[in-house]
């Protein structure tokens, strides 16, 4: 039975990703900076209702992007933009504060955890998230570099070791990136084969429904050979055989072909024998896909293991 | 009287084969369109010296292999080669692929190679 066609996706897999990664950012953000009101209230004091505001509005941003969904892509990047923007404001004036009270066991911690979770998450847009990472090593060092020195005074470790995390960052980052654009790679290999296969799968179900077609117009043909009295006979057979492979062609004129295809080189046999050659290869380089993602896999953990370990 | 039996679910095939074989062979061909029919002509069939079964005779009914089988039980003494437009990966093909001393013809099938079965049916029956 010839397959149906695949129906298109209505949005694609990096819009869907770009959205998660949108979702879990602003929940974070919701809930990190409204438990932070409660920490800035218990060391510095103060209803701190900035934070509180800025936690709804990571909140409402959430629940824009659950109802918008996954296709709204520039939407989602602006949302996620003005909750990070927001986020970092925060932390900024939580350092302000923090240090005018004299405060310095917490300070930068924002940032740290801000570059980290940048990295984790593995922010889509490069250009994004290197921005991102490197707000959070200008930022600190230029809030550090406006304060008087009795208050540099008061933290030796910093802004080194702000910039130490935001280095382990911006590595980590790079790493989760380059992992995700080869899963992405193996995807679409995957996804070629899929395709090749259901191809092949119709080619095969094609010739299924042409064979018997084709062995009686032989036989009928040798039968005008041999049995010219009834030509009558055989020529209405032959004819019905023409409906027949008729009626094929125009469920194959349902079968949509790939974007990517036209018509007309669907139509030449050298294509369809270069298709079957592929579907034939991508058979043969199946096992190596499967292996290859297994040591992705691998590579993934083992990195992240020594990602934590670096940390202790 | 010797004679061959075709079983496949295309009426026109079945009509032309059955035919072109009584004309170039001069020997009686006879056909069933399913395993029903044939059942009804189990005399003729069980006497026929040579069965040429199609594997699938349609979505849900009983296929080529259930009237092999049948021919076994009833001790059917003459050749069975199976017939089939399918590509060998598929399971009914690979059902008959596993069973002992029968030979799977692809459609479209040459005239000669069509003589040279008819022919070889006493020598492999």
């Amino acid at each position: 039975m010839i397959g149906r066609p695949m129906p298109k996706p209505a949005f694609k897999e990096e819009d869907h990703e770009i959205w998660r990664q949108g979702l879990v950012f602003t929940l974070l953000g919701c809930i990190t900076i409204w438990m932070s009101s409660f920490t800035m209230a218990a060391i510095v004091g103060g209803a701190n209702l900035y934070l509180h505001a800025v936690a709804a509005a990571q909140l409402s941003f959430f629940l824009l992007l659950l109802k918008g969904g996954p296709s709204r892509r520039n939407f989602t990047e602006l949302v996620f933009l003005v909750s990070c923007v927001l986020t970092l404001a925060c932390i900024m004036v939580n350092n302000q504060k923090l240090i005018e009270s004299g405060n310095t066991a917490y300070l930068f911690e924002g940032y740290k955890l801000f570059s980290l979770l940048v990295a984790l998450i593995a922010v889509q847009s490069w250009k994004m998230g290197a921005a991102l990472i490197g707000a959070c090593a200008v930022l600190p060092i230029a809030q550090y570099l406006s304060w008087p020195s009795s208050w540099r005074e008061q933290m030796p470790a910093e802004p080194s070791l702000t910039i130490c995390y935001v280095i382990v960052s911006a590595g980590a980052y790079y790493y989760q990136i380059k992992n995700l654009k080869t899963a992405r790679k193996l995807l679409q290999t995957e996804f070629a084969a899929i395709e090749l296969k259901r191809y092949a799968r119709a080619m095969l179900s094609a010739r299924d429904l042409s064979n018997t077609p084709l062995q009686t117009l032989k036989t009928t043909l040798e039968l005008l050979k041999h049995d010219p009295e009834h030509f009558d006979i055989h020529i209405a057979r032959l004819e019905r055989v023409a409906d027949r492979l008729d009626q094929l062609n125009e469920i194959f004129k349902k079968y949509e072909p790939l974007d990517e295809l036209s018509i007309e080189s669907l139509s030449s046999l050298e294509t369809l024998q270069e298709e079957t050659e592929a579907w034939a290869q991508t058979q043969e380089n199946k096992e190596l896909t499967a292996k290859q993602n297994i040591t992705l896999r691998k590579s993934k953990t083992l990195g992240f293991i020594s990602f934590f370990q670096g940390f202790r | 009287m010797d004679s061959i039996f075709l079983l496949d679910d295309d009426l026109d095939l079945a009509q032309a084969m059955s035919q072109l074989i009584e004309i170039l062979k001069k020997i009686h061909c006879f056909y069933a369109l399913s395993f029903a029919q044939m059942e009804q002509q189990s005399a003729a069939v069980l006497l026929s010296s040579l069965c040429i079964l199609d594997i699938n005779l349609g979505m849900g009914k009983p296929s080529g292999i259930d009237a092999y089988n049948w021919l076994r039980q009833k001790d059917f003494k003459g050749k069975i080669v199976f017939f089939t437009g399918h590509a060998s990966d598929h399971p009914l093909v690979k059902k008959v692929a596993k069973l002992e001393n029968v030979q799977i013809l692809s459609k479209p099938l040459d005239i000669a190679a069509l003589n040279r079965i008819i022919d070889d049916r006493q020598t492999n029956a």
